[in-house]
Protein backbone atom coordinates (compact mmCIF):
# COMPACT_ATOMS: atom_id res chain seq x y z
CA UNK A 1 0.00 0.00 0.00
CA UNK A 2 2.79 2.33 0.96
CA UNK A 3 4.43 1.51 -2.31
CA UNK A 4 1.24 2.27 -4.20
CA UNK A 5 0.88 5.70 -2.58
CA UNK A 6 4.49 6.42 -3.27
CA UNK A 7 4.08 5.56 -6.96
CA UNK A 8 0.90 7.64 -7.17
CA UNK A 9 2.65 10.66 -5.75
CA UNK A 10 5.35 10.32 -8.33
CA UNK A 11 2.75 9.90 -11.03
CA UNK A 12 0.68 12.91 -9.84
CA UNK A 13 1.03 14.92 -13.07
CA UNK A 14 -0.01 11.88 -15.08
CA UNK A 15 -3.26 11.70 -13.12
CA UNK A 16 -3.91 15.36 -13.70
CA UNK A 17 -3.37 14.92 -17.44
CA UNK A 18 -5.64 11.86 -17.64
CA UNK A 19 -8.37 13.61 -15.65
CA UNK A 20 -8.12 16.71 -17.80
CA UNK A 21 -8.18 14.80 -21.08
CA UNK A 22 -11.17 12.69 -20.14
CA UNK A 23 -13.20 15.54 -18.72
CA UNK A 24 -12.65 17.74 -21.78
CA UNK A 25 -13.39 14.82 -24.09
CA UNK A 26 -16.55 14.36 -22.05
CA UNK A 27 -18.22 17.29 -23.68
CA UNK A 28 -21.42 18.81 -22.49
CA UNK A 29 -23.75 19.80 -25.29
CA UNK A 30 -22.66 23.41 -25.74
CA UNK A 31 -25.07 26.17 -24.83
CA UNK A 32 -25.97 27.60 -28.24
CA UNK A 33 -28.57 29.93 -26.76
CA UNK A 34 -25.85 32.42 -25.76
CA UNK A 35 -25.05 33.08 -29.39
CA UNK A 36 -28.48 32.58 -30.97
CA UNK A 37 -31.03 33.88 -28.45
CA UNK A 38 -30.13 37.58 -28.92
CA UNK A 39 -30.63 37.20 -32.71
CA UNK A 40 -33.95 35.43 -32.26
CA UNK A 41 -35.19 38.03 -29.75
CA UNK A 42 -34.23 40.92 -31.98
CA UNK A 43 -36.10 39.28 -34.87
CA UNK A 44 -39.29 38.89 -32.81
CA UNK A 45 -38.90 42.44 -31.54
CA UNK A 46 -39.05 43.71 -35.11
CA UNK A 47 -42.41 41.95 -35.58
CA UNK A 48 -43.54 43.67 -32.37
CA UNK A 49 -42.14 47.16 -33.00
CA UNK A 50 -41.99 47.44 -36.77
CA UNK A 51 -38.43 48.84 -36.60
CA UNK A 52 -37.50 47.23 -39.90
CA UNK A 53 -33.97 48.69 -39.99
CA UNK A 54 -33.06 46.52 -37.01
CA UNK A 55 -33.28 43.54 -39.37
CA UNK A 56 -30.22 44.65 -41.36
CA UNK A 57 -27.78 43.57 -38.65
CA UNK A 58 -29.33 40.17 -37.95
CA UNK A 59 -30.71 38.84 -41.25
CA UNK A 60 -28.91 37.39 -44.22
CA UNK A 61 -29.92 39.39 -47.34
CA UNK A 62 -31.06 36.13 -48.95
CA UNK A 63 -33.25 35.20 -45.98
CA UNK A 64 -36.22 32.98 -46.90
CA UNK A 65 -39.34 32.48 -44.84
CA UNK A 66 -41.49 29.42 -45.61
CA UNK A 67 -45.02 29.65 -44.31
CA UNK A 68 -48.52 29.70 -45.74
CA UNK A 69 -48.79 31.62 -49.03
CA UNK A 70 -49.86 34.82 -47.27
CA UNK A 71 -46.92 35.05 -44.90
CA UNK A 72 -43.98 33.64 -46.85
CA UNK A 73 -41.14 35.87 -48.03
CA UNK A 74 -38.07 35.48 -50.19
CA UNK A 75 -35.27 37.94 -49.53
CA UNK A 76 -34.86 40.52 -46.78
CA UNK A 77 -36.64 43.21 -48.82
CA UNK A 78 -39.76 41.07 -49.06
CA UNK A 79 -39.61 40.16 -45.38
CA UNK A 80 -39.66 43.85 -44.50
CA UNK A 81 -42.63 44.31 -46.82
CA UNK A 82 -44.42 41.36 -45.23
CA UNK A 83 -43.87 42.61 -41.66
CA UNK A 84 -45.04 46.14 -42.45
CA UNK A 85 -48.11 44.85 -44.31
CA UNK A 86 -48.92 42.43 -41.50
CA UNK A 87 -48.58 45.20 -38.92
CA UNK A 88 -50.85 47.43 -40.99
CA UNK A 89 -53.62 44.81 -41.00
CA UNK A 90 -53.13 43.76 -37.35
CA UNK A 91 -51.71 46.79 -35.55
CA UNK A 92 -52.49 45.66 -32.00
CA UNK A 93 -51.19 42.13 -31.88
CA UNK A 94 -49.11 40.69 -29.06
CA UNK A 95 -46.44 38.14 -29.86
CA UNK A 96 -45.15 35.86 -27.13
CA UNK A 97 -42.46 33.18 -27.23
CA UNK A 98 -43.56 30.14 -25.20
CA UNK A 99 -40.80 27.66 -25.79
CA UNK A 100 -37.29 27.93 -27.21
CA UNK A 101 -34.91 25.13 -28.17
CA UNK A 102 -31.41 26.02 -29.36
CA UNK A 103 -29.11 23.66 -31.21
CA UNK A 104 -26.05 24.25 -33.38
CA UNK A 105 -27.08 27.05 -35.77
CA UNK A 106 -30.71 26.03 -35.29
CA UNK A 107 -33.66 27.17 -33.28
CA UNK A 108 -37.12 25.72 -32.76
CA UNK A 109 -39.90 27.31 -30.81
CA UNK A 110 -43.56 27.73 -30.10
CA UNK A 111 -45.22 31.11 -30.11
CA UNK A 112 -48.60 32.62 -29.37
CA UNK A 113 -50.11 35.66 -31.01
CA UNK A 114 -53.17 37.43 -29.67
CA UNK A 115 -55.15 40.21 -31.27
CA UNK A 116 -58.28 42.08 -30.40
CA UNK A 117 -60.89 41.53 -33.08
CA UNK A 118 -63.79 43.88 -33.60
CA UNK A 119 -65.66 41.45 -35.85
CA UNK A 120 -65.33 38.59 -33.39
CA UNK A 121 -66.00 40.94 -30.48
CA UNK A 122 -63.21 39.42 -28.41
CA UNK A 123 -59.54 38.58 -28.38
CA UNK A 124 -58.34 36.05 -30.94
CA UNK A 125 -55.40 33.81 -30.15
CA UNK A 126 -53.35 31.55 -32.40
CA UNK A 127 -50.19 29.53 -31.86
CA UNK A 128 -47.53 28.20 -34.12
CA UNK A 129 -44.27 26.34 -34.27
CA UNK A 130 -41.21 27.56 -36.13
CA UNK A 131 -37.70 26.52 -37.01
CA UNK A 132 -34.96 29.06 -37.72
CA UNK A 133 -31.57 28.39 -39.32
CA UNK A 134 -28.52 30.59 -38.67
CA UNK A 135 -25.37 30.98 -40.73
CA UNK A 136 -22.35 33.13 -39.88
CA UNK A 137 -24.22 34.84 -37.08
CA UNK A 138 -27.21 35.77 -39.24
CA UNK A 139 -30.73 34.37 -39.64
CA UNK A 140 -30.92 32.71 -43.09
CA UNK A 141 -34.09 30.66 -43.18
CA UNK A 142 -37.33 30.15 -41.29
CA UNK A 143 -40.17 27.65 -41.44
CA UNK A 144 -43.24 28.86 -39.63
CA UNK A 145 -46.57 27.16 -39.24
CA UNK A 146 -49.59 28.38 -37.39
CA UNK A 147 -53.15 27.51 -36.72
CA UNK A 148 -54.87 28.97 -39.78
CA UNK A 149 -58.04 26.92 -39.46
CA UNK A 150 -58.66 27.93 -35.89
CA UNK A 151 -57.75 31.51 -36.80
CA UNK A 152 -60.43 31.58 -39.51
CA UNK A 153 -62.95 29.86 -37.26
CA UNK A 154 -62.33 32.45 -34.55
CA UNK A 155 -62.93 35.11 -37.19
CA UNK A 156 -66.33 33.51 -37.86
CA UNK A 157 -65.61 31.20 -40.79
CA UNK A 158 -67.00 27.70 -40.87
CA UNK A 159 -65.33 24.84 -42.70
CA UNK A 160 -67.71 23.51 -45.37
CA UNK A 161 -66.87 19.93 -46.31
CA UNK A 162 -67.19 19.04 -50.02
CA UNK A 163 -70.08 16.66 -49.21
CA UNK A 164 -72.16 19.58 -47.98
CA UNK A 165 -71.89 21.26 -51.40
CA UNK A 166 -73.80 18.48 -53.10
CA UNK A 167 -76.74 18.62 -50.73
CA UNK B 1 3.63 -1.59 -10.03
CA UNK B 2 1.02 -4.06 -11.21
CA UNK B 3 -1.32 -2.66 -8.57
CA UNK B 4 -0.67 0.81 -9.84
CA UNK B 5 -1.53 -0.06 -13.44
CA UNK B 6 -4.76 -1.66 -12.29
CA UNK B 7 -5.54 1.43 -10.27
CA UNK B 8 -4.97 3.75 -13.25
CA UNK B 9 -7.21 1.62 -15.43
CA UNK B 10 -9.93 1.56 -12.79
CA UNK B 11 -9.62 5.30 -12.32
CA UNK B 12 -10.04 5.90 -16.06
CA UNK B 13 -12.97 3.52 -16.25
CA UNK B 14 -14.77 5.35 -13.44
CA UNK B 15 -14.17 8.71 -15.12
CA UNK B 16 -15.48 7.43 -18.46
CA UNK B 17 -18.53 5.87 -16.89
CA UNK B 18 -19.47 9.07 -15.09
CA UNK B 19 -19.20 10.88 -18.39
CA UNK B 20 -22.64 10.52 -20.01
CA UNK B 21 -22.52 12.29 -23.29
CA UNK B 22 -25.76 14.29 -23.69
CA UNK B 23 -25.27 14.46 -27.43
CA UNK B 24 -25.28 10.69 -27.83
CA UNK B 25 -28.56 10.59 -25.87
CA UNK B 26 -30.07 13.05 -28.35
CA UNK B 27 -28.76 10.94 -31.26
CA UNK B 28 -30.34 7.84 -29.74
CA UNK B 29 -33.66 9.65 -29.27
CA UNK B 30 -33.54 10.86 -32.89
CA UNK B 31 -33.02 7.30 -34.11
CA UNK B 32 -35.91 5.93 -32.04
CA UNK B 33 -38.30 8.80 -32.86
CA UNK B 34 -37.60 8.69 -36.61
CA UNK B 35 -38.03 4.94 -36.70
CA UNK B 36 -41.29 4.93 -34.73
CA UNK B 37 -42.97 7.42 -37.07
CA UNK B 38 -41.59 5.68 -40.14
CA UNK B 39 -43.15 2.44 -38.87
CA UNK B 40 -46.51 4.04 -38.00
CA UNK B 41 -47.08 6.14 -41.11
CA UNK B 42 -45.04 4.52 -43.88
CA UNK B 43 -45.56 0.92 -42.81
CA UNK B 44 -48.93 1.26 -41.12
CA UNK B 45 -47.62 -0.29 -37.91
CA UNK B 46 -49.94 1.55 -35.48
CA UNK B 47 -49.00 -0.84 -32.66
CA UNK B 48 -45.69 1.02 -32.33
CA UNK B 49 -47.78 3.39 -30.19
CA UNK B 50 -48.23 0.60 -27.59
CA UNK B 51 -44.53 -0.05 -27.33
CA UNK B 52 -42.93 3.36 -27.85
CA UNK B 53 -45.35 5.93 -26.46
CA UNK B 54 -45.39 6.77 -22.74
CA UNK B 55 -48.61 5.80 -20.93
CA UNK B 56 -49.26 9.46 -20.10
CA UNK B 57 -48.60 10.54 -23.70
CA UNK B 58 -50.01 13.95 -24.61
CA UNK B 59 -50.15 15.43 -28.09
CA UNK B 60 -51.35 18.88 -28.90
CA UNK B 61 -52.19 19.59 -32.50
CA UNK B 62 -53.75 22.72 -33.91
CA UNK B 63 -57.18 21.18 -33.89
CA UNK B 64 -57.16 18.76 -30.97
CA UNK B 65 -55.50 17.38 -27.88
CA UNK B 66 -54.74 13.69 -27.70
CA UNK B 67 -54.40 12.07 -24.27
CA UNK B 68 -52.94 8.62 -23.76
CA UNK B 69 -52.17 5.73 -26.10
CA UNK B 70 -55.79 4.76 -26.90
CA UNK B 71 -56.66 8.23 -28.13
CA UNK B 72 -53.34 8.40 -29.98
CA UNK B 73 -54.12 5.17 -31.84
CA UNK B 74 -57.55 6.49 -32.83
CA UNK B 75 -56.21 9.89 -33.90
CA UNK B 76 -53.27 8.65 -35.98
CA UNK B 77 -55.17 5.56 -37.11
CA UNK B 78 -57.62 7.90 -38.87
CA UNK B 79 -54.77 8.99 -41.17
CA UNK B 80 -54.02 5.35 -42.00
CA UNK B 81 -57.64 4.57 -42.91
CA UNK B 82 -58.19 7.92 -44.66
CA UNK B 83 -55.09 7.81 -46.82
CA UNK B 84 -53.18 5.27 -48.88
CA UNK B 85 -49.77 5.48 -50.61
CA UNK B 86 -48.58 7.38 -47.54
CA UNK B 87 -45.12 8.80 -47.85
CA UNK B 88 -43.94 10.48 -44.67
CA UNK B 89 -40.59 12.21 -45.11
CA UNK B 90 -38.56 13.84 -42.35
CA UNK B 91 -36.78 16.81 -43.90
CA UNK B 92 -34.87 17.82 -40.81
CA UNK B 93 -34.51 16.64 -37.23
CA UNK B 94 -32.48 17.93 -34.30
CA UNK B 95 -32.65 18.07 -30.54
CA UNK B 96 -31.53 19.42 -27.23
CA UNK B 97 -31.64 17.49 -23.97
CA UNK B 98 -34.99 15.65 -23.86
CA UNK B 99 -36.51 17.68 -26.71
CA UNK B 100 -36.61 16.84 -30.42
CA UNK B 101 -37.75 18.93 -33.33
CA UNK B 102 -38.64 17.63 -36.76
CA UNK B 103 -39.82 19.20 -39.98
CA UNK B 104 -41.82 16.81 -42.14
CA UNK B 105 -43.90 16.29 -45.27
CA UNK B 106 -46.89 13.95 -45.50
CA UNK B 107 -47.97 12.75 -48.95
CA UNK B 108 -50.96 10.50 -49.49
CA UNK B 109 -54.02 9.67 -51.52
CA UNK B 110 -57.37 10.41 -49.91
CA UNK B 111 -58.87 6.96 -50.47
CA UNK B 112 -60.91 6.50 -47.29
CA UNK B 113 -63.24 8.60 -45.17
CA UNK B 114 -61.32 11.19 -43.21
CA UNK B 115 -62.73 13.58 -40.63
CA UNK B 116 -66.24 13.03 -42.03
CA UNK B 117 -65.13 13.69 -45.61
CA UNK B 118 -65.83 10.83 -48.01
CA UNK B 119 -62.87 9.68 -50.14
CA UNK B 120 -62.05 12.08 -52.96
CA UNK B 121 -59.16 10.16 -54.50
CA UNK B 122 -57.11 13.36 -54.34
CA UNK B 123 -53.37 13.33 -53.79
CA UNK B 124 -52.49 15.62 -50.92
CA UNK B 125 -49.28 17.08 -49.53
CA UNK B 126 -49.05 18.56 -46.05
CA UNK B 127 -46.05 20.08 -44.34
CA UNK B 128 -45.57 20.33 -40.61
CA UNK B 129 -43.28 20.76 -37.65
CA UNK B 130 -43.33 18.64 -34.50
CA UNK B 131 -41.70 19.27 -31.15
CA UNK B 132 -41.42 16.17 -28.98
CA UNK B 133 -40.28 15.27 -25.48
CA UNK B 134 -38.64 11.89 -25.00
CA UNK B 135 -38.66 10.43 -21.49
CA UNK B 136 -36.83 7.16 -20.70
CA UNK B 137 -36.67 6.25 -24.40
CA UNK B 138 -40.42 6.75 -24.96
CA UNK B 139 -42.38 9.48 -26.73
CA UNK B 140 -44.05 11.37 -23.89
CA UNK B 141 -45.22 14.57 -25.49
CA UNK B 142 -45.70 16.00 -28.96
CA UNK B 143 -46.67 19.39 -30.19
CA UNK B 144 -47.69 19.03 -33.78
CA UNK B 145 -48.23 21.82 -36.18
CA UNK B 146 -49.38 21.19 -39.69
CA UNK B 147 -50.90 23.37 -42.35
CA UNK B 148 -54.41 22.25 -41.46
CA UNK B 149 -56.25 24.81 -43.54
CA UNK B 150 -54.20 24.00 -46.65
CA UNK B 151 -54.76 20.33 -45.87
CA UNK B 152 -58.56 20.68 -45.65
CA UNK B 153 -58.62 22.85 -48.77
CA UNK B 154 -56.82 20.10 -50.69
CA UNK B 155 -59.66 17.80 -49.59
CA UNK B 156 -62.13 20.29 -51.01
CA UNK B 157 -63.17 21.99 -47.78
CA UNK B 158 -64.08 25.63 -48.34
CA UNK B 159 -63.88 28.15 -45.52
CA UNK B 160 -67.16 30.02 -45.62
CA UNK B 161 -68.07 33.06 -43.57
CA UNK B 162 -70.81 31.90 -41.21
CA UNK B 163 -73.02 34.12 -39.16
Amino acid sequence: MKKLIHTMLKAGPLFLIITFMISTGCQQQPDYSKELKPLFEKYYDVWRTGNLDDLNAIMDPNFTRHSDPGTSAEGLVNLKKLISEFRAIYPDFKLESNEEIYSENKFAGRWTMTFPSASAGREISIWGVNIIHFKNGKIVEEWDGFDNQSFMEQLGYIMMPPAAEKE
Amino acid sequence: MKNFKAFVLLYMAVLFASCTNPDSQVQENIKMYTNVWDEILNKGNIDMIDTHFASNYVSKTVTSTVNGKTEAKAYYGAFLTGFSDIEFVVEEIFGKEDRLVKRWIFNGTHSGEFSGIPPTGKKITVKGVSVARIVDGKIAEELDYMDDLGFLQQLGVIPTLGK
